[in-house]
């Protein structure tokens, strides 16, 4: 655990060095970090930070793709899955599938509007 | 629903399966094996004992129109035995699983907070009434009703 948390730290200044040449490789890094990390916790930890970081700059671009979660705002099941992502910050698109309308729209969250998100759409 | 791709592409379907990922390593899931095992046995419990009827009486309502006269007096019944068995831990513990939110707290608050809409009187819940709130204001959640 310590070892493996040295190692995530040397990423993270790693990544800090890029962000100041090209905000577009700091993303791709991120996710790859998150994605090869074998302590989850972690991995997520340093995302939000990273992402918190950026917003600073004024230069966010969102990653090409974050995690979909396909659900009905009105439905109990799909909100616990919204709850326990804006509680722990993680970024995520909502496609809103409405099962009486059939409808689809997208709504894509950053770990920073998530918060935010909530009192929109509960 | 709800269904979750991932950054990968990988899916994965069952609110209760996707949350225990997504909440995987972080405080909603008790560090203690037993206390995680408590946790699950709600999740479990929840699928099976509490949303075929607090859950299904409030579509039948909610969703379809169906006056709380037309409910399958059946399904009114265990919706009960379930709000009950909530009153009886809640009683005990602040959360359904000793003194800190988990995901249990999560799952159940879903359709619980929402029973009322389903005909379900929760006057003699005073601990899941409490419950409710505590949860709520947890997650920073407004006040269903």
């Amino acid at each position: 655990m310590l070892w493996g948390n040295l190692f995530m730290r040397g990423e993270w200044e790693y990544v800090k060095f890029l962000s100041v040449k090209n905000t577009v490789v700091q993303a791709n890094n991120l996710r790859a970090q998150s994605a090869t990390s074998s302590d989850p916790h972690n991995a997520r930890t340093d995302l939000t930070a990273n992402t918190a970081a950026v917003s600073d700059a004024a230069a966010v671009r969102e990653p090409a793709q974050s995690m979909k979660i396909y659900g009905d705002t009105k439905s109990g099941n799909c909100l616990k899955v919204k709850w326990v992502c804006d509680r722990l910050a993680l970024p995520y698109t909502w496609v809103d599938v409405d099962t009486l309308k059939r409808e689809t729209r997208t709504t894509q969250f950053s770990s920073s509007t998530a918060r935010a998100g909530a009192d929109r759409r509960a | 629903m709800p269904t979750v791709e991932l950054d990968d592409g990988r899916t994965l379907a069952e609110s209760n399966a996707i949350i225990r990922y997504l909440a995987r390593g972080s405080d909603l899931i008790p560090a203690d094996a037993f206390a995680a095992a408590k946790m699950d046995e709600w999740l479990f419990w929840e699928q099976y004992s509490h949303e075929p009827y607090v859950a299904v009486c409030r579509f039948q309502m909610a969703y379809l129109g169906k006056p709380a006269s037309d409910l399958d007096p059946d399904k009114v019944k265990r919706g009960y035995a379930a709000l009950a068995r909530m009153e009886h831990q809640l009683a005990l513990t602040r959360f359904l699983v000793g003194d800190a939110i988990s995901l249990a707290d999560v799952s159940l608050l879903a359709y619980t907070r929402l029973a009322h809409e389903g005909g379900f009187h929760l006057d003699g819940y005073a601990a899941v009434r409490r419950w409710i709130g505590e949860t709520e204001k947890s997650l920073g959640l407004p006040p269903a009703r």
